[in-house]
């Protein structure tokens, strides 16, 4: 499969009163036609901020891009001016976001929303885009979209809201869509239905999809890759399979050990200790060294590389090195973890 | 050095063991929410050129009527209308030499018209120059501006009036400060009124609810339509104008504001854990309104207390602006703008000083009080 | 909606009877008689005729039922100074130039708020914010009367510009617009300029930020509407501020309009013509707080089809 996406170590920065906050620090990933990559971590993390400089809407002033590459079929989109931007944005990537109940515009009707976009890169005449908005809120099921379309955001539900943002996004039948924690402000009956939604979707139009979470449940049932973020940084990539049932960096491992599952009821979490590092002072060698309960003396000092465990797989721990002890995950985790994956199964 | 560089080579790859404490170190440390917003208000630049300026005009509004000799109400006719003057700040204008222009059918003409009129003899003017010559157009008089050193003139050579006199001969230094100090009393004293009252209405209302609350809602809604305006000008007409008076009248929709505030903040607040945690380990009502909430409504209550004072300082100046504040001999910024304005075109100076004075003071309040807003915010805090 | 604008109609007049029936009653305990001022020079008959001339001699109730039916009808009584004149020819004759100058600020010191505020939080931390924000704190710091004051005095004696003073065309009410718009303005930029930033630093901004739409767009049709509707309210205070403003600016241009009656009513204890001014500042200030509160529900769609406070 062809790659569309290519992004090449990224760094972003914001300026602060504090200091500046490197966000991203060196994040490399690549997205291939038609399949789905899901970035998780916990808060803070720069999963966000990542998918906001795909999209060229790191908020200027304070944000850069001090360094790095996002190829998007071959034209660097870090290089491209705010006006050429514009013209990618909404057209061939565009962006789910997390709250629906604030993204949409509160005094502008669902569909001049939706028909913006089409006007703007289509250059459609009114009554096309019109025809057009109805098509995709039919698409997005939306009942009744003659009626709806008239209709301003506070008159929809939080579900239809999304579904709403979704259309929006899917309007000009972008290449690239960044899904960012799309589900995680909704009831969960509404997002299994969004879930489902969006692998309709991409089934029919074969699109490319970025999606942003920390539920990994989520993840193994619409994902095709997985990318585990820290600080900043991606440090364990790979296939579902590969991530859920064979994880290599102890967050992963941390983060698979603090998902609750259905038969797990009678077994205790393992919750991560401590907080995220400051990002303003990144700490030296590998930034989770502190809350590491595996932690090497080396952490403390050298950075771990990405090391490779299979063409699929990386991870970016010095547990991998050849020289370091062999550790297995903590038992609790490797139950979990299969516990997760059949689940995420078991609801697609 | 080299050893120890070899030492962790060995160990490089031994596992260590990573003590809790450590990673709760990362986290930044927690400061009190008073610490905090201190420091964020020393941030702001702008809050802190307002709590200078505060602090310099309260300063000389205290010590600035007693740097000279003259009296509050020493009235001197000889002295009357005398320009500023300052030893050392002559070259600022502060020289003591006034500008007179007079008219006259010739140049000699208008000159010794315009010393009779102001009864200086002509070795006392220093510079004169023609501003208009008669254009068999519209002017037909000479127009001539003439440079007099007032304090000669008038045989006072020795006396240094460092913001010039009024139209009684008074020192408007000692006037002016100790007219700050009585808006500055008025402002703040009504702003405190409108804080106990404003406090204990908006309190009681939000805390109790229920019919309580709407009954004194209902009477807010009411009293706030009224605009205070009207209610200030009405109730000074009443009582005598007087310091008491005024602030009363100030004050008497002014709390309507700090109510409204307080009450929105402790509904909010009433509800939340920490009020039922104390509840449940039996805190009465008193010490709940008290000890709980008081102290969580105060940065409200003290954002809002800071924007009242500049306001008030407003309205008592306004007051004495159309007739209704202090009476002689008693003197406010305001009045002291009022009387000013009466010869103005003639002596700028009178207007002047109080005029940026009463900016400089409003000023100050106002970006202070903007600074606090910033800093006290609980939105802001991160 | 009906059931809201019925309620708040009640609540006004409500108000309204209230301030009418404290103003009277305040009145009536006003220390000194209307006549005192009469050239000073009256005898106990002369001013015990006058008094029963005026109905002044009557029990008070009768004076109050007589003042509220007359008043419903728009008789405000008669002025004790100018030769009986009926109060409300009084102020129909004064109301021209002040409605003509409250406008005028209302109209441009809003207009201009709204655009430094919104360039303001455009260039958000830049040195045209600050210097907005200068511009706003000065505006809202000094008193109307000093920058009345000052710009008469520079831009009118020294410079000669403008007209010291009076109302004889156009260019009379240069100076006093700007004297009395400058706070409109002031609290109308900084309110813009919250707003703005609040809409701009919002969700739905970024994304049609995401939709690719040009910045222009974003900025006046997006931003610009959501951050309007709320700078409504300021109308509010704005009124206050335009009253407040006309009694000192009308003053010191002598432009004959309600303010300076009002305050040389005062000076005189006029009080047909004090009773008659407060009352349409009272009426004023309540119908635009009802005004504020219906247009506020007419542009935002979320309380229009609610249909009822939100």
């Amino acid at each position: 499969m062809e790659t569309i996406l290519d992004v090449k170590n990224l760094h972003v920065t914001f300026d602060t009163y504090g200091g500046s906050v490197q966000a991203v620090r060196g994040v490399n990933f690549s997205l291939k036609k038609g399949e789905t990559l899901a970035i998780v971590g916990e808060s803070g993390s720069g999963k966000s901020v990542t998918t906001k400089a795909l999209m060229g809407l790191v908020a200027k002033p304070s944000g850069r891009i001090p360094q790095g590459e996002i190829l998007f079929n071959g034209k660097d989109l870090v290089q491209l001016s705010d006006k050429e931007m514009q013209k990618v944005r909404g057209k061939e990537m565009s962006m789910i976001f997390q709250d629906p109940m604030t993204s949409l515009n509160p005094t502008m009707k669902i569909g001049k929303q939706i028909m913006e976009g089409l006007i703007l890169h289509q250059k459609l005449s009114k009554q096309a885009a019109t025809k057009r908005a109805l098509e995709l809120l039919e698409l997005v099921g939306i009942p009744e979209p003659q009626k709806r379309i008239n209709q301003y955001p506070h008159q929809f539900s939080g579900g239809m809201r999304q579904r709403v943002v979704i259309a929006i996004a899917l309007a000009c039948n972008p290449q690239v869509l960044i899904a960012d924690e799309p589900t995680t402000a909704l009831d969960v009956t509404i997002q299994a239905q969004i879930i489902e939604l969006m692998k309709d979707i991409q089934a029919k139009m074969g699109t490319s999809i970025i999606f942003i979470t920390h539920d990994l449940g989520v993840v193994a049932n619409i994902a095709d890759r997985v990318a585990v973020m820290y600080a900043g940084k991606i440090v364990e990539v790979g296939t579902v399979d590969e991530v859920f049932y064979n994880p290599k960096h102890p967050y992963t491992w941390g983060l698979l050990g603090s998902m609750p599952t259905v038969d797990s009821a009678d077994e205790k979490l393992v919750a991560i200790p401590g907080t995220p590092p400051d990002l303003i002072h990144p700490p030296k060698g590998d930034a989770f060294a502190a809350r590491n309960e595996y932690a090497l003396a080396v952490d403390f000092e050298e950075e771990p590389p990405l090391f490779k465990v299979s063409d699929t797989h990386y991870a970016a721990t010095w547990l991998l090195h050849e020289d370091a002890p062999k550790i297995e995950p903590p038992q609790a985790v490797k139950r979990r973890m299969k516990g997760i994956a059949a689940e995420g199964r078991e609801q697609s | 050095m080299d050893k120890e560089s070899n030492n962790l080579h060995e160990n490089k790859f031994q596992r260590v063991h990573v003590k809790e404490e450590l990673s709760e170190e990362l986290a930044r440390p927690q400061l009190s929410f008073w610490k905090d917003a201190w420091i964020r208000l020393l941030k702001n630049k702008g809050a802190i050129t307002g709590l200078i300026l505060i602090v310099v005009i309260l300063l000389l509004a205290f010590i600035g009527p007693f740097l000279n000799s003259y009296g509050m109400n020493d009235e001197n006719y000889d002295a009357a209308y005398l320009p500023p003057k300052v030893k050392g700040l002559e070259w600022l204008g502060f020289d003591g030499i006034s500008t007179i222009e007079v008219q006259g059918t010739s140049v000699d003409d208008a000159i010794t018209r315009g010393l009779e009129g102001y009864e200086i003899d002509k070795e006392f003017v220093l510079d004169s120059t023609v501003i208009e010559e008669p254009n068999g157009d519209d002017i037909e008089y000479f127009k001539v501006s003439l440079d007099v050193d007032m304090y000669a003139a008038n045989g006072l050579e020795d006396q240094y009036f460092w913001f010039g006199t009024d139209n009684m001969g008074r020192d408007l230094w000692t006037r002016i400060w100790e007219g700050t100090r009585i808006s500055l009393y008025i402002g703040v004293l009504a702003a405190m009124i409108d804080m106990v009252v404003g406090v204990l209405y908006g309190g009681i209302s939000g805390y109790y609810g229920g019919r309580t609350d709407n009954v004194m809602q209902r009477i807010i809604e009411v009293l706030s339509g009224i605009p205070n305006l009207v209610v200030v000008i009405l109730m000074i007409m009443i009582l005598k104008p007087g310091l008491l008076a005024i602030t009363i009248a100030l004050t008497i929709t002014g709390w309507i504001g700090m109510a409204r505030i307080v009450r929105g903040q402790v509904l909010k607040l009433k509800n939340q854990e920490f009020v039922l945690a104390a509840r449940t380990l039996g805190a009465n009502d008193k010490r709940i309104l008290m000890k709980h909430l008081i102290p969580n409504v105060m940065s409200v209550i003290v954002i809002n207390t800071m924007f009242t004072i500049p306001s008030a300082i407003f309205f008592e100046s306004f007051l004495s602006f159309i007739g209704l504040g202090l009476q002689p001999p008693h003197a406010s910024l305001g009045s002291l703008i009022d009387t000013a304005f009466d010869d103005y075109r003639v002596y700028p100076y009178m207007l002047l000083f109080p005029a940026v004075i009463i900016s400089l003071l409003m000023i100050g309040f106002n970006i202070l009080a903007d600074g606090l807003r910033d800093a006290l915010d609980p939105k802001m805090r991160r | 909606m009906r059931k809201y604008l019925f309620q708040r109609i009640i609540y006004m007049l409500i108000t309204l009877f209230i301030i009418v029936t404290a103003t009277f009653f305040l009145m009536k305990m006003m220390p000194g008689s209307p006549f005192n001022n009469l050239g000073g020079k009256m005898t106990d008959e002369q001013r015990v005729l006058l008094e029963a001339k005026y109905g002044l001699d009557q029990p008070l109730p009768v004076q109050y039922f007589k003042y509220m039916t007359g008043m419903v009808q728009g008789d405000f009584g008669v002025s004790f100074q100018y030769n009986n004149r009926p109060v409300t020819d009084i102020i129909l004759d004064r109301i021209g130039p002040s409605a003509h100058l409250g406008a005028q600020a209302l109209i441009i010191g809003s207009i201009l708020g709204v655009i430094l505020g919104m360039i303001a939080a455009i260039k958000h931390n830049t040195w045209i914010d600050y210097g907005s924000n200068i511009i706003a704190v000065l505006g809202i710091s000094i008193p109307s009367f000093v920058f009345a004051g000052l710009l008469q005095y520079y831009l009118a004696v020294k410079l000669q510009l403008f007209p010291v003073s009076f109302w004889e065309g156009p260019i009379y009410t240069v100076l006093p617009t700007i004297a009395l718009m400058i706070f409109p303005m002031a609290i109308c930029a900084r309110f813009m300029r919250t707003e703005m930033l609040e809409v701009l630093g919002s969700d739905y901004i970024e994304l049609a930020r995401a939709k690719g739409v040009k910045n222009s767009s974003i900025m006046f049709r997006h931003a610009m509407r959501n951050a309007l509707i709320p700078v409504v309210t300021v109308l509010g205070p704005m009124t206050v501020s335009l009253m407040t403003g006309t009694l000192v600016i009308e003053q010191i241009f002598a432009i004959p309009g309600i303010g300076e009656q009002f305050v040389l009513s005062i000076s005189t204890s006029d009080y047909p013509v004090i009773m008659g001014t407060t009352i349409l500042f009272a009426v004023l200030f309540v119908v635009v707080i009802l005004i504020v509160d219906l247009l506020y529900g007419l542009i935002d769609p979320r309380i229009r089809l609610q249909g009822g406070k939100n």
